[in-house]
């Protein structure tokens, strides 16, 4: 995949997360889909890395959003629905520090 | 140098160099980003290229530690709003963007 079918991919997994984060009870569908989207992130980040990796930094920020959307699959795994919006705020935070370093004048969203 | 591991990015320096904190304009990447090559403003103040061996040869870590505090022209001295151990995280991210 290109560096733009990744971000489009991803962006639409972050999405996915996002639709569901304001909710205030899930149920096992969405701790389904809140685990499917963790992984597909996590998968395409480890793509990002081998891909697209310029250097060490690269790999470093790619790990925090690793970070995040493993800890995401866990409480999704534990239907833990507060520690996943935790995780989320975080993983945002990770996705914009990245796109900030790297991208800094595209004002990407997140 | 104290060493960075990658983990929760509430704890991060690059989170830091990433603006959390600080104005923009004070923020690391509003000069320094674009990879630590530079952006369109960091360039006008003649900020350089940390991606680039040249630049990491000619400095030490030390004098990184002293920049970094102190400042200079147009890039802020971060002394006492930056902890030293965090000072050193950020010149181990300048040393990470010369080296893959």
């Amino acid at each position: 995949a290109s560096q733009a079918e990744l971000c489009k991919k991803m962006w639409d997994d972050f999405q996915a997360m996002r639709a569901m984060t304001g909710l205030s009870a899930a149920d096992d569908s969405n701790f389904g889909k809140f685990s499917a989207a963790a992984k597909a992130i996590t998968a395409d980040t480890e793509i990002s890395k081998s891909k697209f990796a310029t250097d060490k930094n690269y790999n470093v920020l790619n790990d925090e959003v690793i970070y995040h959307s493993n800890e995401i699959d866990k409480a999704a795994a534990n239907k833990d629905l507060e520690e996943i919006q935790v995780q989320f705020r975080r993983l945002t935070i990770a996705c914009r520090n990245c796109h900030k370093i790297y991208r800094s004048e595209l004002k990407l969203v997140p | 140098l104290t060493h960075h591991t990658p983990g929760d990015t509430t704890k991060s320096p690059y989170t830091i160099f990433a603006g959390l904190g600080f104005a923009v304009q004070e923020s690391c990447y509003y000069c320094h980003g674009n990879g630590g090559k530079g952006t369109a403003k960091g360039h006008e103040y003649g900020v350089p290229d940390f991606t680039d061996p040249a630049f990491q040869s000619a400095w030490t870590d030390e004098a990184l530690v002293k920049h970094i505090n102190a400042g200079k022209g147009k890039c802020p001295g971060y002394q006492g709003k930056m902890s030293p151990e965090m000072i050193e995280k950020m010149v181990e991210i300048v040393r990470n963007f010369g080296s893959k």
